[in-house]
């Protein structure tokens, strides 16, 4: 694994903390992004991942806490759990839309290349005339992937998108993003409950208590074979028993205390 | 098909159930002689549709505007929803004739403009409700992303949040249309019109009062007749809407 400089920092928090109300959401949570980072906010839910992802994203401010960050506005982009296409535009325009909202007209003229790349990438050029209703969920969850990709972002987080698929969409879907991340500079944070995914996907997975703390961070090697070869190797396995043991200690720990 | 196939055969029985027992004109006219009345009567009968057909339309779109931007205003702030919301319950629970009086006092000068307020009241809140409803329902995730990507609220609100909202905004559009001719029948029931145009009211209680059934009848068609005509044209700028959006609720509509 690479090292990493300072000047690879996309956004850093330190001892942030969340509360709503009088609920405390996260606690004294400290991570790191950088350049080409993979990592997985792994947890069960309600245990605050998601909103480490909005306070990464800038969305919801920390209670407490320092957050200092690199990024510019249009530099993040997020996947969501729900696809969240608009019905009534097909996938062309639908991956276009955050582009063609926000954009000069000079970024305007490259954006048709720019959308021919993308959904090729996703396997969806073909569909591009196609309407939400006309595709499958896996489809669906394709088109905003591509969405987020077409604004380049620099950091891509993606809050538990695979959750709501079957196991065989998931799992292409899983291989999909690794195969993005492999032929582009892209740096992702997986929000997800799933620990084979969190395996699969992250070098880094960041374990969160029921009280939203970081409770451990388990590194993975990197992996340069097939995603299937790997699914079924006795390293995933191996991680996926260090969280569980992880896990049933910190649960432990919070029935004693 | 079926629908009018109902609605002939429950004429046809109408027709011969007067004749064979010999109903009284006075209780039950038949169907060919509440025809005659409205071609004897069509000037008389349209003047009145005209007048009611007016506060109607005033009132409702004075509802339109009023109930979209307060049903909005309530979406984005919670000092305007906990200020309206007494008010919300006093339009459901309070019934319209009990105000007319009020109203005829404010408006005296002007009765038209005391059957629109009174027709207003009736129709004004299913169109708050379903503003409200209809903000409210936008997705979340798509409000945070064009947060996130610096899009404006107003582009948000032209390109997503409007057409996320306006198949349950055209629902309450159906449903307030209807209460317009409700509300506008029974504002002129107890307000009257002042003596200078006269409503399809006015015609209902002319012929109950003088015991001619057959104009009474008449009348109430030409008011039935208008409340099914203000239903489908909104049932069908729905469907058409929801078609358009591809939202799937066209079919909830067709079923209803």
């Amino acid at each position: 694994m690479a090292q990493k400089s300072i000047s690879d920092i996309l956004v850093k928090c330190a001892d942030v903390g969340v509360e709503i109300g009088n609920h405390k959401i996260l606690s004294s949570v400290s991570v790191e992004v950088c350049r080409g980072d993979r990592i997985a906010l792994l947890g069960p839910s309600g245990c605050g991942k998601s909103t480490l992802l909005n306070v990464l994203a800038g969305l919801l401010p920390a209670s407490e806490g320092t957050l200092n960050s690199t990024l510019k506005p249009g530099d993040v982009s997020i996947v969501f759990q729900e696809p969240s296409l608009l019905p009534w535009k097909t996938v062309a325009e639908n991956v276009q839309l955050l582009l063609s909202l926000n954009s000069t007209a000079q970024l305007q003229s490259d954006v048709r290349q720019k959308l021919r790349d993308v959904l090729t990438r996703v396997g969806l050029w073909e569909r591009r005339g196609a309407f939400p209703d006309e595709l499958s969920g896996g489809m669906k969850m394709r088109v905003a992937l591509a969405r987020a990709l077409l604004m380049s972002p620099r950091l891509l987080l993606l809050d538990e998108p695979f959750s709501a698929l079957d196991d065989f969409t998931r799992e292409k879907l899983q291989d999909d993003l690794l195969q993005l991340y492999r032929s582009s500079e892209l740096s992702y944070v997986l929000v997800t409950h799933n620990m084979e995914e969190a395996a699969l996907l992250a070098e880094r997975i960041l374990v969160f208590s029921p009280q939203g703390k970081i409770v451990a961070e388990l590194r993975v090697s990197d992996f340069s074979g097939s995603e299937s070869i790997r699914r079924d190797s006795k390293e995933v396995s191996d991680i996926r028993s260090a969280i569980r043991s992880l896990w049933q200690a910190t649960t432990r720990e919070a029935t004693h205390a | 098909m079926r629908s009018l196939l109902t609605v002939l055969f429950v004429v046809v029985l109408w027709q011969v159930g007067c004749q064979l027992f010999s109903i009284p004109a006075w209780l039950l006219p038949t169907p060919t002689s509440v025809m005659q009345v409205l071609f004897s009567d069509a000037g008389t009968l349209f003047k009145s549709f005209f007048f009611t057909a007016k506060v109607t339309a005033a009132s409702f779109i004075l509802a339109l505007v009023t109930g979209l931007a307060v049903g909005f205003l309530s979406h984005v702030s919670r000092g305007v929803r906990e200020g309206i919301f007494p008010f919300t319950i006093l339009l459901q629970t309070t019934p319209v004739v009990s105000v007319a009086p009020l109203l005829i006092v404010w408006f005296r000068n002007n009765a038209f403009a005391a059957l629109v307020a009174c027709a207003w009241l009736v129709c004004v809140y299913p169109l708050i409700s379903a503003a409200y409803a209809g903000f409210r329902s936008t997705d979340p995730n798509l409000q945070r992303l064009f947060r996130l990507h610096g899009i404006s609220p107003w582009k948000s609100f032209l390109h997503f949040e409007v057409p996320s909202a306006l198949p349950m905004i055209l629902n309450g559009v159906r449903i307030s249309g209807g209460l317009a001719l409700v509300g506008a029948i029974g504002a002129e029931f107890v307000a009257g019109t002042g003596g200078h145009e006269l409503g399809l009211a006015y015609r209902l209680l002319m012929a109950a009062y003088n015991q001619e059934t057959a104009k009474l009848f008449a009348a109430l068609f030409v008011v039935s007749g208008f409340g099914v005509l203000i239903h489908f044209l909104f049932s069908a700028l729905e469907l058409w809407v929801a078609r358009k959006l591809r939202l799937g609720a066209h079919q909830a509509v067709r079923d209803v």
